[in-house]
């Protein structure tokens, strides 16, 4: 089969594919959210509200689309196709499955294979996609886009350097930021090389940075319904905003595959699917075990949504400055020496989780001190010390 | 055109571009349309809106975005090490201390830039 | 200079059509004053065309001439519509699309983690700051003091006379405009292939120092084995690992041109410095 048919099967089923699941990862939301309190969820539309996902998908189609005369037309129409184009463009350099020789000749689980930038195109592609942002929030002239825009600009241009920066650890070790290159170091080692081990603060870093650039909870500011209605999508109706949504959407898909993919081993799973296995069909069992690391973060993602509250915006800001840059840039130092050195990666391990608790008592000691400074600050004493302390006051005056 | 593998890239973001074309003119053919004064206004939770949308107004952590450029091109200088130095086909060996020592001193000047900003409170809301 | 003017008229005719044009479409000083668009449409294509005509050469593969004219054409008119838009945001998003236009020439040269690089620092960063710039200060067309302030003739001339001078050194020198550098394949490379290594670094500095090639870390040993790459002395290209690619670009970057990669980290330091001093406190009423 020529290259470009397998090229063009790809591309048709990832299009194809991708809107699909937004639209049942909708579904798989509401029912998760319903579950985790304690309602029923969607259950009207076809068994158990399976069928929902179409409905909406038709309502939406058929829906009256507003396009407001103060709006700036070309713009407001240009943010929401901006917004999916980007999310799904970044999706190219991604390999969704097995990339080697079980796999038979027809399929081809990568779009753009061979792209030894990886991850950096990856990057530069998200970093576009803030024009959607800023497009929709300016072109809609309305004052809640305006500041749902700029605060989601300014967040997600915070979090793309935490971003890159953990990433770079992998790139030290690796050599290379090509990832069908990275999957395959980690499926050749086994469960011992996954990058996890070695970089686990890096991949706590780039998961919670993943969130804050797709917009998702608890980062989601830029469109909290409590303050902005909206944010920057206030004015958009029918298609148009549900193309922002699959651009969010995508969006979560891409992080899960890629957190699976640096992190977590790719397609490897001990027992079931190893570099050695070699059994009928093992392409399906690696493609099936990738999916399922992907859909689990998915879960994760859609779980973490309702256990942790909303942050503040100040406190939004602190934590890609005060916290993710300092850290990760801590932890490439780290790994610099140790490649430098030649110790032993599981120093890595270790040295991670120091970082982590050391910068954990300074930050909250920085803290302290900051509040400190303000006005009217009453300094917290230990609970006994307080007692004790009240006590003596009481009796003094007595 | 040097590279074989850029093709399948331009060949999905044209059918990426025909996707979303296609979905813009769908809502724009399918849905029906009518225009009311109310449906016209600006939505603002119900309240008629007061004044234009597009005055300027404070934005905050303006001072963030100028550090974020500083910080990203730094980063982009790191790629290329962290790909290279120590790996085959990278950074000869020879060379490998002094490139050590270099990046040690870069990797301070992007500290310094750090600190200095947290002390002057770019990074504080008030 | 009248050699050139008499060798190349088609150059000359082309960039004087070209600055008319744009002239023409440069917004006015009062903000409601329009003239009709077309005479300056016409104008700008015409000298356009003469102009690419004049210089550049057709390649081998119709591919890739297609694609470079493609986005050539797409980044100089990108910028015609850039400095003539009414509007900042809209002048900003013509800037992104040129810069997204050269990238696409980035990539045609086999440098796409330059191409990646620009995307993120010039489209990514660079336009993201103007239009927090902008909504900050001027969100309905330009503030006053800029239209009273704009020098659209002067500016448009000097502009015309900087474009002619690099067409002129561009032509003098043979290079071929249009060709794509290739790829320093080989140790013993022609002279065609001279320009590629230099180049690419040269533009990976660009942001910061303006240091001459060479890192501070001489040869260790000087064999004269006439380097391939003028400027390229501790790495050496391979058939196998482009200069193009991520690698290789680590490679030569961080051992011929470790000083400038440090003169740059350390430019950016001053840079970030300055840019957090010099910015009004907040006490004071701004930011």
């Amino acid at each position: 089969m020529p290259e470009i048919l397998i090229t063009l099967l790809t591309i048709g089923v990832v299009v194809a594919a991708i809107p699909g699941v937004c639209n049942y990862l909708i579904l798989l939301e509401r029912k998760l959210s319903a579950w985790m309190q304690d309602r029923i969820g969607p259950n009207r539309v076809g068994p158990m509200g399976l069928f929902q996902p179409l409905a909406d998908g038709i309502k939406l189609l058929l829906k009256e689309e507003v396009v407001p005369p103060h709006v700036d037309k070309v713009l407001y129409l240009l943010a929401p196709a901006l917004s999916v184009f980007t999310a799904m463009m970044a999706f190219a350099v991604v390999p969704f499955g097995p990339v080697d020789d079980s796999v038979p000749g027809f399929l081809r689980f990568i779009i753009a294979p061979n792209i030894n930038i990886g991850l950096i195109f990856i990057f530069a592609i998200t970093s576009l996609g803030v024009y959607g942002i800023v497009l929709g929030g300016w072109a809609s002239n309305n004052k809640y886009s305006a500041l749902g825009a700029m605060r989601a600009s300014a967040q997600v241009v915070s979090y793309e350097i935490p971003l890159g920066m953990s990433v770079l650890g992998l790139a030290l070790m690796s050599g290379t930021l090509n990832l069908e290159e990275l999957m395959h170091q980690q499926t050749q080692g086994g469960i011992m090389s996954w990058n996890i081990w070695f970089q686990p603060l890096a991949a706590i870093m780039f998961f919670t940075a993943s969130l804050a650039e797709a917009n998702r909870l608890p980062f989601d500011l830029a469109e909290c319904e409590q303050e902005l209605i909206g944010g920057w999508h206030t004015e958009y109706s029918a298609l148009k905003w549900a193309l922002f949504f699959l651009g969010e959407y995508t969006h979560m898909i891409t992080i899960s595959f890629l957190t699976s993919i640096l992190f977590l081993g790719g397609w490897n799973l001990p027992f079931i699917a190893e570099a050695t296995s070699n059994y009928p069909g093992v392409w399906l069992v690696k493609l099936l075990v990738l999916f399922g690391k992907a859909f689990s973060f998915i879960c994760l993602m859609i779980m973490l949504r309702w256990t942790i509250p909303r942050f503040r915006f100040d406190q939004l800001m602190e934590l890609a400055w005060k916290v993710m840059i300092p850290l990760s840039l801590a932890n490439l130092v780290m790994v610099m020496f140790c490649m430098q050195f030649g110790f032993n990666r599981w120093w890595l391990f270790v040295g991670s989780l120091g970082l982590f608790a050391a910068w954990g008592v300074i930050s909250a000691n920085l803290r302290e001190a900051e509040l400190a400074a303000r006005p009217g600050y009453v300094k917290p004493k230990k609970k006994a010390a307080a007692v004790a302390h009240g006590h003596g006051h009481a009796a003094g005056h007595h | 055109m040097d590279l074989p593998n850029l093709p399948p890239l331009f060949v999905y973001g044209a059918i990426l571009v025909g996707f979303v074309i296609t979905n813009l003119l769908l809502a724009h053919l399918l849905g029906p349309r009518k225009h009311t004064p109310v449906k016209d206004m600006p939505y603002e939770s119900g309240m008629d809106p007061v004044g234009d949308a597009r005055q300027p107004f404070d934005v905050r952590f303006y001072l963030v975005a100028i550090l974020f450029l500083v910080f990203d091109v730094e980063l982009l200088f790191l790629y290329p090490w962290a790909v290279s130095a120590y790996s085959e086909f990278g950074i000869p060996p020879e060379l490998r201390d002094t490139v050590f020592a270099v990046m040690l001193v870069f990797m301070t000047t992007l500290a310094l830039a750090w600190v200095y900003a947290w002390r002057k409170g770019v990074f504080r809301w008030r | 200079m009248m050699d050139w003017l008499q060798a190349h008229p088609m150059t000359v005719v082309g960039l004087v059509l070209w600055a008319v044009g744009v002239l023409w479409l440069m917004p006015g000083r009062q903000a409601g004053s329009t003239r009709p668009k077309i005479p300056g449409l016409l104008f700008t294509a015409a000298g356009l065309f003469a102009f690419c005509l004049s210089c550049g050469k057709p390649q081998t593969q119709l591919a890739d001439e297609v694609m470079f004219w493609v986005f050539a054409v797409s980044a100089l008119l990108c910028g015609v519509l850039m400095i003539t838009a009414k509007n900042p945001v809209y002048a900003a998003l013509w800037f992104a699309l040129a810069t997204l236009a050269t990238c696409g020439l980035f990539l045609l040269q086999s440098a796409p983690f330059l191409a990646a690089a620009t995307i993120i620092v010039y489209a990514g960063a660079v336009i993201v700051t103007f239009l927090f710039v902008i909504m900050l200060a001027q969100q309905s067309g330009a503030a006053g003091y800029d239209q009273k302030s704009g020098q659209s003739v002067m500016a448009t001339i000097s502009a015309f006379v900087l474009l002619g001078a690099v067409a002129m050194t561009l032509q003098q020198e043979k290079l071929e405009i249009g060709v794509p550098i290739v790829v320093a394949k080989a140790k013993g490379a022609s002279d065609e292939v001279a320009p590629a290594q230099p180049n690419m670094s040269a533009m990976m500095q660009a942001s910061g120092s303006g240091a001459p090639a060479g890192g501070p870390t001489p040869p260790p040993d000087a064999p004269e084995e006439k380097p391939a790459v003028p400027g390229n002395l501790l790495s050496s290209a391979d058939p196998e690992h482009a200069v193009g690619d991520l690698k290789g670009l680590g490679r030569s970057l961080f051992s011929d041109y470790l000083f400038a990669v440090e003169l740059a980290g350390t430019l950016l330091l001053v840079a970030s410095i300055g840019a957090i001093a010099l910015a009004p406190r907040r006490e004071q009423g701004a930011l």
